[in-house]
């Protein structure tokens, strides 16, 4: 304490009194007096003494860098308790190392000393904005950052904030035209300005994207990746964005880079693993579930897929303790319980499979693949009337091509005729609209059409 | 036959058979009688404080119940920052031991196990929490260092010597009495068990196992209780390894290993329960500590295994049984757990509780009709301190057949029962959110926090609405909580390093 009292006192002499007083505080109230009080009229005082309170920021700023908290804190403390508070530079770092430690409360308080003591530096509201933004006061955040970037112009990071802090804005309407938060957050960003930091560009893209211009997403990130190659946050971003936009090759490059880097990845993991199984790759995919299931076995999506690649195994009963666990963590998931009930449809368990698929379509009213599905199952227990109205409904609330040729078989089963040929019909102009049909599919409705003419000419010949 | 003379005992010997018969208010009206004629009879004397003492016995080895103050202000905890897996606060040793989302916790924070024991409420925690807790209806804790239990024992002894007390024990001579092999032990028991007053049968035990020159094992076994009463923990040690050296007792051994639990050694508690099978073979009481410690330490596996032993040795166990359905249960096959539960049943146990777990087990192996009945069962024979449970269950029974309104009312309705039923608050909470009220949500889960702090779900679902709307700083700290009981989560651990950089950016 007093070796650097001494350091930074440059002076010749120090005064008698304050070495046999070894604690810093009288000697601020010296401090004090040299400066304020100047008596004219006594003779001057020999030793003029220069204190500077900056000496030790740059040891400060060292500690800091090496988020040496601790030292950094008491270096400050000793810094100001010296100066009177009167250090800027001290005061800065200091709500730095608050705001780290998540005491944001203390932090603003720090960032307002320094304002005041650096004559109204407007940079600080930068800091009590960003202070403002985490605690959830948005309006404020976004006052405070407007003042800021007055100031710092060419700092793009203020845009960054400003325009987190917009994101979170309601949306309601103001001077009569609807206030979109997202819209006004990537006009904020779109700076050139940004292109230098990837947590701006990524988070432009993650707007672009709700924004559905998933063009200009995909541009940000691939950006963002040029800048910090081996972010994989991003790589699990872009490549769920291309799959999404039906790039399957590029998606599954991003996301088998991103298992490079990190291999326990269960995002990525479940994500490749889902595309190999639409491959029907059912093998690989589980091996990767696997190590995803060590990382977390508490995942219902992908305990689901899990139960979904038994099956195609033909492994019933483990698929269906699979399904039975992801439905246990994830009980309001529908697309589980869908598929429980398909599950115990193919084991002939015709009551728990209508339970589950009851309550799929409880909890995803309006599902016309749930009802189906419900109407297969219901056909099978023997329930034709209600399988009809099924079958209507669904084709009612969305027409798919196979529950439609379902619908056609069930039809023919009841021998409506009648009704086939118009479901037949209905399948055809489907198809012809360009609605996805697989091989089988049409060779049914082929089938379908044959026996269908033959029973036309049967009528006519008797 | 009708020459027979009926023989009509009288006096002492009338006595000793009714207390031998375990009529015990009846042999103590025929002592008192005796007494009252020669108040010398030292035998009489000691029978009646065997009566009395008898009628008030507790299971010192069962009795695990902690005050607050032993609990929060406990300095007997040999390694305060212990080694994962050699301590009940740092339980897991492997990534799949505590998982509050494969198995459900305690409002303490302990896995759920299949019985109610009081041993299972100790855990860290704040004070504070702790305090809040026991101000709750259901969750009450004593909050001096001696327990709950004992204290209802003191005060019963009270009732009992309204006409004045049977010893006095201030005037009595202690030194000579405790010293006098005949009655040392009534009197010691009566002290202990009757009046409660640990003080002075700790002074008797000293005496007596001075008077026998502490060759008695006996004794030690007793100075030990007194020191677990008192909270000398190490004392406690000391006289029971002691008495072990004399001589193997399943009783010494358990109480080690008991006080061994107490300063949060689980290794040396399995140690001692392993050293107690040793000697005595397949003993119940050791194989059912050991399952209990394996249990807390989140080792389910080892834990069953302890309890299939115990059901070879003992097959009408009841907290074996359950135990192992709970985890059956909790391991995806309640088909097996049923059968568990229907072997408790015909044992002739029939609570609400156990027909709400057949209830639930036979729900999830689809018997629909079966759960219906039984759930209705456990319904209409509930009681008041279980009905927030009972009804929290139905709400899942509603969730699972998709529901969610009649869900939302079940929920409703165990609060009503028990307002601070968190796991309730949560669920719903996470309807409201699904509705799209997601203030109300917002609420539901902070109360839920605030009767529950410990509780992973209701600071995960809160931190996950407050990083929708904004609020980083509270999403952070709720994450952090929720760490603090879950610390493999993987989805709070990413969210937490996605929250850093908004700190930490420059």
């Amino acid at each position: 304490m007093e070796e650097s009292n001494k350091d930074e006192i440059i002076g010749t002499d120090v005064l008698p009194n304050e070495k046999d007083d070894p604690q810093p505080e009288p000697l601020e109230l010296e401090t004090k007096e040299e400066v304020s009080v100047k008596p004219p009229d006594r003779p001057p005082p020999k030793i003029v003494e220069v204190y500077d309170c900056n000496a030790s920021n740059a040891l400060m700023y060292q500690y800091f860098g090496q988020r040496d908290y601790v030292e950094c804190k008491s270096l400050i403390g000793e810094i100001q308790s010296k100066y009177n508070e009167k250090n800027e530079a001290a005061l800065h770092v200091r709500g730095l190392i608050a705001r780290n430690e998540g005491e944001l409360e203390e932090a603003m308080e720090c960032f307002q000393k320094a304002y005041e003591v650096s004559g109204k530096n407007k940079r600080y509201y930068y800091e009590m904005g960003r202070c403002n933004f985490l605690l959830g006061r948005h309006q404020i955040a976004v006052e405070q950052l407007k003042k800021a970037s007055e100031v710092m112009k060419n700092n793009p990071k203020v845009w960054y904030w400003l325009a987190r802090a917009l994101y979170h804005f309601p949306t309601e309407m103001m001077n009569g035209k609807q206030f979109n938060p997202v819209e006004s957050a990537k006009t904020v960003l779109m700076n050139p300005d940004i292109g230098r930091d990837s947590a701006l560009i990524c988070f432009l893209g993650r707007l672009c994207e709700e924004l559905q211009d998933t063009k200009g997403a995909i541009a940000a990130y691939q950006s963002a990746l040029k800048l910090e190659s081996d972010n994989t946050d991003v790589m699990i971003r872009l490549g769920l964005l291309l799959l999404r936009m039906g790039d399957e090759q590029e998606g599954f490059e991003k996301l088998g880079n991103c298992l490079a880097y990190d291999p326990s990845n269960s995002q990525a993991l479940l994500t490749i693993g889902s595309i190999m199984q639409s491959h029907f790759d059912h093998d690989v995919a589980l091996n990767k579930y696997r190590v995803a299931a060590d990382v977390c076995d508490y995942n219902g999506c992908l305990w689901n897929n899990i139960g979904i690649a038994l099956l195609a195994r033909n492994k019933a009963a483990a698929s269906h303790s699979a399904l039975k666990k992801a439905s246990f963590i994830n009980p309001l998931d529908y697309k589980i319980s869908y598929n429980l009930g398909v599950l115990h449809d193919i084991m002939n368990l015709h009551c728990s499979a209508l339970h589950y698929i009851k309550l799929c379509t409880e909890l995803k009213p309006q599902n016309a693949k749930a009802v189906g599905a419900m109407a297969v199952i219901l056909s099978h227990m023997g329930d034709n009337k209600n399988a009809r109205l099924a079958y209507k409904r669904s084709i009612e609330l969305q027409p798919f091509p196979s529950i439609v040729l379902n619908y056609a078989i069930f039809e023919y089963r009841m021998k409506d005729y009648p009704a086939v040929s118009k479901a037949v019909k209905l399948y055809k102009e489907l198809e012809a609209a360009g609605s996805k049909c697989s091989l089988n599919n049409k060779q049914t409705a082929n089938l379908l059409d044959a026996v269908l003419k033959q029973y036309d000419q049967q009528p006519a010949e008797h | 036959m009708s020459d027979d003379p009926v023989i009509e005992f009288t006096g002492f010997i009338k006595a000793c058979r009714l207390f031998r018969e375990n009529r015990l208010p009846e042999a103590e009206v025929v002592c008192t009688n005796l007494l009252r004629k020669n108040p010398l009879d030292q035998a009489t004397w000691a029978l009646k404080l065997q009566c009395l003492s008898d009628s008030t016995y507790v299971d010192e080895l069962e009795n695990e119940d902690m005050g607050l103050a032993e609990t929060f202000l406990d300095q007997n905890v040999i390694a305060p920052s212990a080694r994962p897996g050699t301590s009940f606060q740092r339980p897991k040793t492997t990534a799949k031991g505590i998982n509050p989302i494969l198995r459900p916790s305690t409002n303490a924070g302990r896995p759920l196990s299949g019985v109610v024991r009081p041993q299972s409420a100790f855990k860290s925690g704040s004070m504070d929490q702790a305090v809040r807790t026991a101000r709750t209806a259901k969750t009450a804790r004593a909050v001096s260092s001696t327990s709950a239990r004992n204290m209802r024992l003191g005060t019963a002894s009270m009732a009992a010597g309204a006409d004045g007390e049977f010893v006095n024990l201030a005037r009595i001579k202690l030194p000579k009495y405790a010293a006098d092999p005949q009655v040392n032990r009534q009197l010691f028991e009566y002290v202990f068990y009757f009046v409660n007053d640990i003080k002075v049968a700790h002074e008797i035990a000293g005496i007596a196992s001075k008077a026998a020159e502490f060759e008695d094992y006996y004794w030690k076994n007793q100075l030990a209780k007194c020191y677990l009463r008192l909270g000398m923990l190490q004392d406690a040690t000391k006289q029971l390894q002691s008495s072990l050296q004399q001589r193997k007792l399943i009783e010494t051994f358990a109480l080690l290993a008991k006080t061994y639990n107490r300063v949060d050694q689980p290794m040396a508690a399995l140690r001692t329960y392993a050293e107690g099978l040793d000697a005595f073979s397949e003993d119940v009481t050791m194989l059912t500590g050991m399952a209990r410690v394996q249990e807390a330490l989140g080792e389910y596996e080892l834990s069953i295994n302890f309890y299939k032993r115990v059901l070879d040795a003992q097959s009408n166990n009841i907290e074996a049984i359950a135990c192992v359905a709970t985890t059956y249960y909790y391991g995806g096959k309640p088909e097996i757990a049923l059968r568990y539960y229907r072997r408790i049943l015909q044992m002739g146990v029939s609570s609400p509780e156990l027909f709400m777990n057949i209830g639930l087990c036979c729900l999830a192996a689809q018997q629909f009709d079966f759960a219906l009945s039984s759930i209705i069962r456990a319904q209409a024979t509930m009681t008041e301190d279980v009905a927030a449970d009972v009804w929290y269950n139905i709400g899942q029974v509603m969730v699972d057949v998709g529901d969610l309104p009649s869900a939302a009312r079940a929920y409703r309705l165990a609060l009503t029962h028990d307002p601070d039923h968190s796991e309730s608050l949560v669920n719903l909470g996470i309807l409201r959110h699904r509705e799209g009220r997601t203030d109300e949500a917002r609420s539901l889960f902070g109360s839920a926090i605030s009767k529950n702090p410990l509780m992973f779900e209701g600071n995960y679902n809160l931190a996950l609405v407050c990083a929708a709307q904004g609020k980083y700083h509270e999403c952070r700290r709720l994450i952090e909580r929720a760490l603090e009981a879950f610390p493999d989560h993987d989805h709070c651990k990413r969210m937490l390093n996605s929250l850093k950089p908004l700190y930490e950016a420059i």
